[in-house]
């Protein structure tokens, strides 16, 4: 345990680790111009482990876990609080804090987005990458599964008499038309099928898609499809889709105008605002959402993310998040600054005073 | 004798008279809309020189001058050589003749462009991350046509159409009349113009001229001179969109009247008419809601001055006489050097706060003003160094970095710096006050830290060894430069944080900053706990310049993420040169202040700092 903490806080840790983090950082900025913000994310900010080839080096979870650890030994075992190292001690603390931050918000973060038009309402948001298989029975929900719990062979029961098999889920496809119109494909199928395709560097642009069978027929069910597979069994119908993953909002949130402002005479945008209406049982109020501007209400945050300018109407996109490391970066700052301001003014008192 | 000098001074007199040249001044005053902003003329005039000549003046002729002959007479315009090419595999591809100063007529690439729409169409239909140098340039060259087209074509509707002096506005009032006689006489006597009666042929020839007019300039919308006469709208149009989209009035009857008046003037130059109307017309403008006078003269003076490039001459000066004093050994240089620089910045900040007041923002939105702010901070910072410590070599390093900033900055972004509108997430002065302010003074210190690790190792490499007031001086520059780059790169993440809903996102420009700040602390950690040694020190120190750069402006190469501007193929270059020079230099300074180091530096150790 000696041996360990002496490891963690010898200064030579620091000195070694951070050309790597910044080596990882060059890496992972450049790597988004051919792969795209989502793969750099996951290969290079958001992984333990960065394989080189067959040869493992550690990722930015591992150096930033390595750091934090460091620091943390510092400053319990390392840092005396004195007068003079007061700024130095609170200049590290805040850094320790902005990573416990980042930590907390890893581990609680939801985040999502509703698309709403005028005099819309909805208590739902859409996750920007997760996705779920949706399947519905008279319109009422009545399972949902996360798509990395779909593998090719299983089976899920929706009644005695009816059974999903699934033959193939790809997490980026596209619709090819078949050639022959099997008796036994319906819907869609009947006419297209499902092709796995490269996943774009945008996972928002990635429409997951699946094929299964189901009472001797064949179904296909893809993102953004229009037609999606309606199958009657008895007396009930079931319609299954996949879509983004939905989450329950604990309150309703109307959006009761949307407005666009622009530069005169360009199509800059100038300024855009939601103005929304929540209800919560009894609690109802009214708010303007704007850019930098977001509701904070229960724990959410509502922010104005941009809009879709449909011929018909406009709708606002507005993003919802949820962070319980939200205030983390503000102590922090508030920290560093005391921290730094301290450091430097004790060199310049120290200075005058020799 | 007496009254043949008498005779010619006559003429000389008489002559000067005639050809008195228009004054342009109160023209250049008058306001337009022009890019989401209310700016005078002048400025619109040098935007659109800048795009199409490249620069805001054809020799002498100032970018006012050239305006109002576009706009007044097409005629002669048409046929100026203004259209800057200067890649011959451009003139190559576009079929175009060689000329001595590479300069094409609109007549000219008008009619090279159309005989290769083809290109044009290709090109405007592909993504505009996958073009080429050239292609892009072929395309700035469309776009360059396309405006000029506009301005040739603003003021048709005001010049006579047929025999009787007619224009197209004049002929609009008796349009319906004249296409019902129209109509019976095609239905009586088809396409047989020859049978028609002379009014009868008055009438096609007018419905004709009026069809064509409508089908180049009914789309005009470019030189939005005409302010919004009806509530609720900010928007000015062109003289075409006020009859195109039905908006006219009393008042804009009268300014279409005066603006008449005023091409009647530059026609006949007649200078009475002239200043009479010119007056008129801006004294109206002037007088609308949302126009602030003030920031209309700010701007005439901000252009006519040109406060950047001054202020850069005598930071020039200041370098070069601070240079030949030290070398010298002269106090009056130094003794001027100390005159021009505070003299530099102060114009340089002038140049800032008026910017400011034009556009009602802190000056620091576009890559173009961070670049003259950094530039403007790190010339405060070497003065206020120099003031105290008067060792020369602040003001070295201040004086040369400030006016390469500025150079970099027209290099970069020139024409990026139309004084422009903010897109609604950069539209908070707030933000921008704190996090673009703050991270910019990081990336200034940075860089003038940068410098004196340079100066460090140069005087160590001379075999300087009592260095230890320089040394502790880099050290306080790069905790400064920590304290800002860390806190402004903090703000920048709970800005994302209120705006997107995301505190750090590994967007590249994100990315860059935090790089700055690991960098720092780097070296800072390695110095204290004794990896890197003062020479060492001062060499890791001295490359953060490259750091600074590539994180600043080199991330921008990516084209990717959420701070992405423009870029060009130059300033590319430019960044590669800038970067391996740095190399070799601080590789050689740094070897040779290893061979020359002899020992510890006096009275000075690495634990006391």
């Amino acid at each position: 345990m000696t041996k360990i903490l002496s490891f963690l806080t010898r200064p030579a840790l620091l000195f070694y680790t951070l050309p790597w983090l910044m080596l990882l950082l060059v890496g992972g900025t450049i790597s988004q111009r051919y792969i795209g913000l989502f793969q750099s994310e996951k290969l290079f900010f958001g992984s333990f482990i960065l394989w080189i080839g067959i040869i493992p080096t550690p990722s930015v979870y591992a150096i930033l876990v390595l750091l934090s650890l460091s620091l943390l030994a510092k400053l319990l075992l390392k840092s005396p609080l004195r007068k003079m190292t007061m700024g130095t001690f609170i200049t590290h603390a805040s850094v320790l804090v902005l990573l416990v931050g980042g930590l907390v918000t890893h581990l609680t973060r939801e985040e999502g987005y509703i698309v709403l038009g005028d005099n819309e309402t909805s208590h739902s948001i859409s996750d920007y990458h997760a996705r779920e298989l949706v399947i519905m029975r008279e319109g009422k929900l009545v399972k949902t599964i996360a798509v990395n719990h779909l593998h090719d062979g299983d089976e899920i029961t929706l009644s005695p008499a009816l059974t999903l098999h699934l033959l193939h889920y790809c997490s980026n496809c596209e619709a090819v038309e078949v050639p022959d119109a099997s008796p036994h494909k319906q819907g869609v199928a009947a006419k297209l099928d499902i092709k796995t395709i490269p996943e774009e560097s945008e996972d928002e642009k990635n429409r997951a898609g699946l094929a299964f069978e189901a009472g001797g027929n064949r179904y296909i069910t893809l993102q953004g499809l229009e037609a999606q597979p309606v199958i009657t069994q008895g007396k009930d119908t079931y319609s299954i889709f996949l879509r983004q993953t939905e989450r329950i909002l604990p309150f309703d949130i109307t959006l009761k105008h949307f407005e666009k402002a622009e530069h005169p005479g360009t199509t800059i945008a100038k300024s855009y605002s939601s103005l929304v209406e929540v209800k919560d049982g009894s609690i109802h109020f009214t708010s303007l959402i704007e850019m930098n501007q977001p509701l904070r209400y229960k724990g959410y945050t509502i922010y104005q993310s941009s809009f879709v300018d449909n011929e018909d109407k406009v709708l606002s996109v507005l993003a919802i998040v949820k962070n319980a490391g939200e205030v983390f970066p503000y102590l922090a700052i508030a920290c560093l600054c005391l921290g730094m301001g301290l450091h430097i003014a004790g060199r310049v008192k120290s200075k005058r005073t020799a | 004798m007496k009254s043949l000098i008498m005779y010619l001074f006559l003429c000389i007199a008489f002559t000067a008279q005639a050809e008195t040249p228009i004054d342009y001044d109160v023209l250049a005053q008058i306001p337009i809309l022009h890019e989401g902003r209310i700016k005078p003329l002048d400025s619109f005039a040098r935007v659109m020189l800048k795009k199409i000549h490249g620069k805001a003046s054809i020799g002498d002729e100032k970018a006012i001058a050239w305006l109002a002959k576009v706009v007044f007479n097409p005629r002669e315009a048409m046929q100026q050589p203004v259209f800057t090419i200067k890649d011959a595999r451009l003139a190559t591809i576009l079929t175009l003749p060689d000329t001595p100063d590479n300069l094409y007529s609109f007549s000219q690439m008008a009619k090279s462009l159309s005989e290769h729409e083809d290109i044009i169409r290709s090109l405007t239909a592909k993504d505009a991350k996958t073009l080429s140098g050239t292609e892009r340039d072929i395309l700035s060259l469309y776009e360059g046509v396309s405006y000029f087209a506009e301005l040739i074509g603003t003021f048709s509707l005001l010049r006579p159409l047929d025999e009787g002096k007619a224009n197209y506005i004049d002929l609009l009032k008796t349009s319906q009349k004249r296409e019902a006689a129209l109509k019976q006489t095609v239905a009586g006597k088809g396409d047989k113009i020859n049978e028609y009666t002379p009014e009868e042929q008055q009438n096609a020839e007018i419905s004709y001229r009026m069809n064509v007019l409508e089908s180049l300039d009914k789309h005009n919308n470019l030189f939005r001179i005409i302010p919004p006469n009806w509530e609720g709208s900010e928007e000015w149009l062109a003289p075409w969109a006020v009859i195109e989209q039905g908006m006219g009035s009393p008042a804009s009857s009268r300014l279409f009247q005066d603006w008449k008046n005023l091409m009647q003037a530059y026609t006949l130059h007649d200078n009475k008419l002239w200043n009479e109307t010119t007056h008129k017309i801006r004294h109206y403008a002037l007088a609308q809601p949302r126009v602030r006078s003030y920031a209309i003269s700010l701007e005439i003076l901000y252009n006519t001055i040109d406060p950047l490039t001054k202020s850069q001459i005598f930071y020039g000066l200041t370098f070069i006489l601070a240079l030949l004093g030290i070398i010298s050994g002269s106090g009056r240089l130094l003794m001027l050097s100390y005159m021009f620089m505070p003299l530099a910045v102060i114009i340089h900040g002038m140049a800032l706060l008026t910017r400011m007041l034009i556009l009602m923002r802190p000056p620091v939105s576009t890559l173009y003003e961070s670049m003259i702010f950094v530039s403007f901070v790190a010339a405060l910072l070497g003065l206020c160094l120099e003031y105290r410590k008067q060792n020369l070599e602040n003001i070295l390093i201040a004086s040369f970095i400030a006016p390469l900033l500025i150079s970099a900055a027209n290099v970069f972004a020139a024409d990026s710096d139309t004084l422009e509108v903010l897109v609604a997430v950069l539209n908070t002065n707030f933000w921008l006050a704190t996090h673009v302010v703050c991270i910019t003074i990081g990336y200034a210190t940075s860089l003038l830290t940068g410098a004196m690790a340079h100066i460090y190792l140069i005087k160590r490499a001379a075999g300087k060894t009592d260095l230890s007031t320089l040394y502790k001086q880099i050290y306080h520059a790069a905790l400064i430069a920590l304290l800002f780059t860390a806190v402004g790169t903090m703000l920048g993440g709970i800005w994302a944080d209120q705006s997107w809903g995301r505190f750090w996102g590994w967007d590249p420009k994100e990315n860059g900053a935090l790089w700055i700040v690991l960098w720092l602390i780097w070296v800072l950690h390695g110095r204290i706990a004794g990896q890197l040694k003062e020479i060492g020190f001062a060499s890791a120190t001295a490359c953060i310049t490259m750091v600074v750069a590539l994180s600043w402006v080199g991330v921008n190469l990516l084209s990717v993420g959420l701070h992405s501007y423009g870029f060009t193929s130059l300033a590319a270059n430019s960044l590669i040169v800038f970067c391996g020079s740095e190399i070799v230099i601080i590789s050689v300074i740094t070897l040779l202040a290893l061979r020359k180091r002899s020992g510890k530096l006096p009275g000075f150790s690495v634990n006391t700092i």
